[in-house]
């Protein structure tokens, strides 16, 4: 988290001119901060004042420590109560929700007969706090600040390559090669996958099948235009079926894994206006591992698999020019980075940027077990 | 206080991945068994054995295996006659000189797993003894026990030992690990008091438990953390999965003791499951791919069986074709609605036949 605490450093040390009704060339209104020290502004006075520096800098640093545990340490330093409390409350919601889940695993010592009741819940309990800290250090850094908006248009088809590097101590594979092709058509959503080393062999495919229940969905005949929308809303919630097929030829097997995984995404301005520019994602899942050993004759392992997401991440840029970067933790087990650390999953960023209509890039580091960085390029129609 | 202490170890978990635990722990293992006094140097084949003691006269050894092979190397100017003493031996074993002028001379000591020799070195040789019951090495039936996950337990420890030694039979304890709960060294102090009370040696390889405060403890008291040994024609292998994986290192060795054991009756312990039976829960290995590739160098190496603690219940289960126990019956935070009382298994294995039966004993 280190790496947070200096990025708002260096955010804050650069003084970026601002309008009182948003910056040059953007029509997007800044998030209302709260000046701490004038409470007896009236309500339209309050957009005016700016934190300082030295005040964004304390906010951030106090959403972090003490903020993971102390909620809403940042924007109370800025004087944004009401951002501060609704963050306490997700915060205290998702401390909670883990408790209710931890104790009958607690109490059992993770008896089977409570385990898929009660870990979800736990998983969950901490995806609310994750995003209450992060959305606390968000509204700290950028609130204030023009924020990015949601993609102009969904695409109706998105063709990417990247190069990938695999470092994991356990397997002779490092490099490979990807190329995934996504075919949407109102909220349906179809995607495959290839992954290739070169160095031992070893492949991965996969399809995806998903339907969106809400949000953006593909449109024709819709020119985006190039004025950013700042109404643009980019949340969604979808269900997705998917199979994944991964063969590791030296060590002679080969996992087969049907999964299926409902995942919503909410743009967190609906929450506080501090928090404009920025979303969460909140996804889980189930699947089931089949493993078939090259030297075993007979049926196959079977191994069923939780699957969960938490991320936070916000918008980049506006109108064609739009991306998205977010941090994300992965309850995977059974991907390239492995868990960290027993039953934790993996940790990662990832992120896309359009730098024209048709053409952006893409890129992604994790870290479990193992650590896994890809960059590409990403075309989109 | 359960909370905070799971909050502690969680804490101390997570501070123990930033580091390189089990390539430490390798890298150790590859030190147990070498020392030298004066002008005698001292070699255990395979590290079976760790050097707690030697000093001119005097050498102490805890046992990880009931066969042993010990090298002496002398000069010149060695000193001739050592007091040899040995921990955690089986009662039974006998000492014969395979190379060299040596001689042995045998000396009776209160506990059952303590030998002691009164040694003679000739100067400038190299003297080779064998340590062993009379029946290491005759392929036959033998029965053994396996208890892991002890923990906090240990204050009970006793009945369990007590239940062993009612059973002449058994010839050693096997355990998956996580003997101590914090992994302190007064923790490990208690436990090889403890051992006083059981009859026959206790092997074991560590648990997450027992190197969450630190990788520097375990060998300085109980020898490798992953190692191989042969018992009356039966292989049995241990390794090291403390934080939920396995060294690199460690992979190369059990390549060598796979192709070793190819042909015999094989045991493989480890800590962790690879692949925990409730996938949900993932008390096993951090990442599927490699619990995959361990598995599937276990059936490529003919493993016969496959013993796993860190969850605290008793579950029989298949990987990749092998027999599979979880066994975590030792006391430790045990696992509620299972319907098991604390437990130890038996296995009776009959390596001329590739057979074996494995059976759980509960403690009420």
């Amino acid at each position: 988290m280190h790496w947070i605490l200096l990025i708002s450093l260096c955010l804050n040390s650069v003084n970026v001119p601002v309008e009182e009704n948003g910056s040059a060339g953007n029509t997007t209104p800044p998030a209302k901060v709260a000046a701490p020290s004038s409470p007896r502004r009236g309500p339209g006075e309050e957009t005016k004042a700016r934190p300082t520096p030295a005040r964004r800098t304390a906010a951030a640093a106090l959403a972090l420590v003490p903020g993971v545990l102390v909620a809403g340490g940042g924007h109370w330093i800025l004087g944004d109560t009401p951002g501060a409390k609704k963050i306490a409350v997700l915060k205290g919601a998702g401390l909670a929700t883990f408790v209710v889940g931890f104790l009958p695993i607690l109490y059992s010592n993770a008896s089977d007969k409570v385990m898929h009741a009660s870990y979800p819940v736990v998983i969950g309990g901490f995806g609310l706090f994750a995003i209450a800290t992060l959305a606390d250090l968000y509204g700290a850094v950028f609130s204030g600040r023009p924020p990015g908006t949601a993609p102009a248009f969904v695409p109706s088809l998105e063709l990417e390559q990247h190069w990938m590097h695999v470092s994991d101590d356990q397997f002779a594979y490092d490099q490979f090669w990807h190329v995934g092709l996504t075919g949407r058509l109102g909220g349906a959503r179809l995607r495959g996958d290839f992954f290739h080393s070169p160095t031992d062999g070893n492949t991965r495919m996969s399809v995806e099948a998903a339907w969106r229940f809400l949000g953006p969905r593909t449109r024709t005949a819709v020119d985006p235009g190039p004025e950013p929308n700042p109404s643009r809303d980019g949340s969604f919630l979808e269900l997705s079926a998917g199979l994944i097929r991964h063969e590791f030829l030296p060590e002679r097997f080969l996992v087969t894994t049907p999964e299926c995984f409902l995942l919503g995404r909410m743009d967190l301005r609906h929450m506080h206006p501090s928090l404009g520019g920025s979303f969460a994602e909140l996804g889980a899942g189930w699947g089931m591992e089949f493993t078939d050993f090259r030297d075993v004759d007979g049926r196959l392992d079977r191994s069923q698999l939780l699957l969960f997401q938490v991320a936070y991440g916000m918008y980049l840029g506006s109108g064609e020019r739009t991306g998205e970067v977010k941090l994300f933790y992965d309850h995977r087990h059974d991907d390239w980075a492995g868990g960290a650390q027993g039953v934790l999953g993996f940790f990662g960023l990832r992120g896309r940027f359009y730098f024209s209509r048709h053409w952006g890039v893409d890129w992604l580091a994790e870290h479990g077990t193992a650590t896994r960085v890809m960059l590409g390029v990403v075309f989109r129609y | 206080m359960k909370l905070f202490r799971f909050l502690l170890y969680i804490s101390l978990l997570s501070i123990i991945g930033c580091g390189d635990g089990p390539g430490q722990r390798a890298d150790f293992d590859e030190t147990i068994g070498s020392a030298a006094a004066g002008d005698t140097q001292l070699s255990v084949r395979d590290g079976l054995a760790l050097v707690e003691v030697m000093e001119a006269g005097r050498l102490d050894l805890w046992l990880s295996a009931p066969t042993q092979e010990i090298t002496f190397t002398t000069g010149p100017f060695a000193v001739p006659d050592w007091d040899l003493t040995l921990r955690n031996a089986p009662a039974d074993s006998v000492l014969s000189i395979v190379t060299g002028d040596a001689t042995a001379v045998e000396v009776t000591t209160g506990l059952p797993t303590e030998k002691h020799w009164r040694l003679r070195l000739p100067p400038d040789a190299v003297t080779t003894v064998h340590i062993a019951p009379p029946d290491a090495w005759l392929a036959g039936p033998v029965r053994i026990a396996m208890l892991s996950d002890i923990q906090e337990a240990m204050s009970q420890v006793q009945d369990m030992f007590a239940r062993i030694n009612d059973d002449p039979s058994i010839r050693f304890v096997l355990s998956a690990g996580d003997i101590t709960d914090n992994g302190s060294t007064e923790e490990y102090d208690r436990f090889r008091r403890e051992l006083r009370g059981l009859h026959v040696p206790f092997y074991a390889t560590c648990g997450n438990h027992d190197v969450s405060i630190g990788d520097m403890i375990w060998h300085r008291q109980l020898g490798r953390h992953s190692f191989h040994f042969n018992f009356k024609g039966a292989a049995f292998t241990l390794a090291d999965s403390a934080d939920a994986t396995i060294d690199p290192k460690v992979y190369r060795w059990l390549d060598a003791w796979l192709d070793d054991a190819q042909d015999r009756w094989h045991l493989f312990i480890t800590h962790l499951p690879p692949v925990d039976p409730n996938g949900v829960r993932n008390g096993s290995f951090s990442s599927r791919r490699e619990a995959a590739k361990l598995i599937s160098a276990l059936a490529r190496g003919a493993v016969d069986l496959a013993v796993f603690g860190h969850i605290h219940t008793h579950v029989a289960y298949t990987l990749g074709g092998i027999e599979c126990h979880i066994s975590g019956g030792g006391g430790g935070w045990p696992m509620r609605w299972d319907g098991l009382a604390r437990h130890f298994l038996t296995m009776d294995i009959d390596p001329v036949a590739q057979d074996h039966d494995v059976k759980v004993v509960e403690i009420p």
